[in-house]
């Protein structure tokens, strides 16, 4: 508990921290916006790395733990990106999501009951782990869509300097996006296929995968983000169209990853 | 030590005056040494650029009448103009301007580079000393360090840097893309360097006349061929005489379809303007006039001011510690001498005595040796106390120079410095 509400908290000062980086056009700032958002992301790595010694499982079994490791999944990829490439705003646009998952993780809270098996295996973790990753690949394209439109709004119109200071060239944010997209299609390709050939092992019998809202939500994600990935090489599809596909396209990632596990029957529901 | 600078700047002076006063390189050698033979300034340095004149000196009489005699222009006439500044407020004062906070465009670097070749070219002829090294390596070393730990320079306040500065924001790499320059004048000569200084290699020039396009560097193109060459140019630069708009909404459509909707950035300097405002409507397009960028560079000079604000005590602090440091050691000195001196006073005026009294006991000579001893520390203790105590606040120069000057200590001071 103490470490959870320790990384709200650090996602807090990052927001905060990268906020009024944004406001002032302080370096300063956004290097401990990023000291910030990486200590988060690490306080909930080491709980979900203490979870899962007690548990003697990979912690991917419940809803908590799924949100609890996106939300540092996509703190650790933004920062990673932003030190490579030098994008320090996508330090400053991912640290609300991380802090807006974090806090649903807390409000969910861990069971903390013993979870069936078949959620427990090797392969249904790497099909989380994988599922998770193309996730927080989509969060970042989300992030990088923002982004794009904000500034793309504002050369459009009469430009506030210390904002435009910060932003990354129009162009790079573009790039970063259609990459984005294009690794979590991968991911998501891989994951599905996992989770399907896992399926049909397990539940064989009962086939209940085939009329499951999560599969079918997944499909639909899966089938929007090749949409953007194909619409990209059309001149028509670039630039604001590609950006507001990869903005609706998350609405969909956020619809399957947890609105299903409230109404989906008994497969993949895991809260 | 009496430091003192003598001057006057864009804010004082108009060009003529500035002009009548300026010092050419190839005549700062002769006025230095003239600084120091006919001023008698143990340390010079002269700072002229296009916006100030400015004498730095150590030790040396009136600066203005020294300036106004050798320019040729009556004392009365320069005298209200020019600012002197002594001690701390004369290093302060060096400290701003090496950082650029007295410059037209505040917060430029390019009188930094001024300053150190004033400096180099006085320290090379041998104008240089203690006080004037330490000053201006300390201003030289505080001004780099703002420039780097702050956003004082990044922040554009010329048109073509702040075009080159916004295309910046539309594309990752400028060095890929080519720029068209639509107008051959002055204007499009000013901004394609500004473009080729960020690292576009490819411009295309489109002018009336061919010539004077090909006089520019870049491939030359009438004005009848603008719209086949647009589809081209990933950056436009737009700065010509033309009866209406050059470049219409449909001339950029079709040049965008022609690109597969690249993004193109346009920037248009011209009054009347060339490019139809409506061609910002257009998606992947990124119009700007010039009123748009005059907003821009005034946005960036108002933040440049409120970071010059900001970073000012540092700078003002940093200038009283070297001075305090000078002085510090000044004061050591002054002090030193003038309790030799008085010590000296006081063994000459005893032996006198003894060799009158020479029937003196042993215990005598000593109580009275004793005794001048005591009056000779007694006469010190308030001139040392308050020399120390100004020193600690950086202004001990006034006290310094009045020891000397009250106690003769001058000559011997100017030796040994």
């Amino acid at each position: 508990m103490i470490l959870l509400n320790t990384g709200i908290v650090l996602y807090m000062a990052a927001v905060a921290l990268s906020m009024s980086a944004v406001r002032t056009g302080t370096a300063r700032m956004l290097f401990h916006a990023r000291l910030a958002a990486l200590a988060a992301a690490v306080a909930h790595g080491v709980l979900l790395v203490s979870l899962g010694v007690r548990l003697g499982h990979f912690p991917v079994t419940n809803l908590f733990e799924f949100t609890i490791l996106l939300a540092a999944t996509i703190t650790v990829l933004a920062v990673g990106i932003d030190l490579l490439r030098g994008i320090p705003i996508l330090t400053v646009g991912t640290a609300p999501l991380a802090l807006v998952f974090a806090i649903i993780a807390s409000l969910l809270g861990g069971s903390g009951e013993p979870r069936p098996e078949k959620v427990t295996t090797f392969v249904s973790s790497m099909h989380v782990i994988v599922m998770l990753v193309s996730f927080g690949a989509f969060a970042l394209a989300f992030v990088g869509a923002l982004l794009y439109l904000f500034e793309r709004r504002q050369l459009k119109g009469r430009p506030s300097t210390p904002v435009l200071g910060i932003l990354p060239p129009l162009e790079t944010l573009y790039r970063l996006t259609l990459v984005c997209v294009g690794v979590g299609v991968a991911l998501l390709t891989a994951g599905v296929l996992v989770g399907y050939m896992y399926a049909r092992r397990i539940e064989v019998e009962s086939n209940a995968w085939r009329t499951d809202p999560k599969v079918w939500l997944t499909t639909i994600t899966w089938l929007g983000y090749l949409l953007v990935v194909a619409g990209s090489f059309l001149p028509a599809f670039r630039g604001k169209r590609t950006a507001w596909a990869s903005v609706l396209c998350f609405a969909f990632v956020i619809l399957t990853f947890w609105a299903t596990a409230f109404w989906s029957p008994t497969f993949h529901n895991f809260r | 030590m009496s430091l003192r600078v003598t001057g006057l700047n864009h804010k004082r002076a108009a060009v003529e005056l500035r002009e009548r006063l300026a010092v050419p390189p190839a005549a700062l050698a002769a006025e230095l040494a003239a600084a120091q033979s006919e001023l008698g300034a143990g340390e010079a340095v002269v700072l002229s650029t296009c916006n100030r004149v400015e004498l730095y000196q150590v030790g040396g009489g009136d600066a203005a009448a020294f300036l106004a005699r050798r320019r040729g222009i009556p004392e009365a006439e320069l005298r209200p103009l020019v600012y002197e500044f002594e001690g701390l407020e004369a290093a302060r004062h060096l400290f701003r301007v090496a950082a650029g906070f007295d410059s037209m465009v505040p917060g430029e670097t390019q009188i930094l580079g001024q300053a150190r070749d004033a400096y180099h070219a006085a320290r090379d002829l041998g104008c240089t000393g203690r006080v004037t090294n330490k000053l201006f390596q300390g201003a030289f070393s505080v001004a780099k360090r703002i420039h780097t730990e702050t956003g004082l320079a990044e922040r554009s306040v010329s048109v073509p840097s702040v075009a080159t500065r916004l295309a910046g924001k539309v594309f990752t790499d400028l060095r890929t893309k080519t720029a068209l320059i639509l107008g051959a004048g002055e204007t499009g000569r000013l901004t394609l360097q500004a473009f080729r200084d960020q690292g576009v290699e490819r411009f295309l020039v489109v002018n009336r006349t061919i010539e004077k396009a090909r006089e520019m560097s870049g491939e030359a193109y009438g004005l009848d061929q603008l719209g086949a060459v647009l589809a081209r140019a990933d950056i436009v630069i737009a700065c010509i005489t033309h009866d209406g708009y050059a470049i219409a909404p449909e001339q950029v459509h079709a040049a965008l379809k022609a690109r597969r909707q690249e993004p193109m950035f346009l920037i248009d300097i011209a009054v009347p303007r060339n490019i139809h405002p409506e061609v910002n409507r257009l998606d992947n397009v990124y119009l700007f006039d010039i009123d748009d960028l005059q907003v821009i560079v005034a946005q960036n000079l108002k933040e440049r001011e409120r970071e010059i604000d900001a970073v000012l005590p540092i700078v003002d602090r940093a200038a009283q510690s070297v001075m305090k440091e000078l002085e510090a050691f000044d004061v050591t000195r002054v002090l030193t001498q003038l309790r030799d001196a008085c010590r000296r006073i006081g063994d000459e005026e005893s032996a006198k005595t003894f060799s009158k009294l020479a029937a003196l006991d042993p215990a005598a000579r000593e109580e009275v040796a004793y005794l001048v001893q005591r009056v000779v520390n007694r006469i010190l203790h308030a001139p040392t106390t308050a020399l120390k105590s100004e020193a600690q606040n950086g202004e001990a120069y006034a006290l310094a120079e009045l020891a000397v000057k009250l106690f003769g200590l001058g000559e011997k001071k100017e030796k040994e410095g």
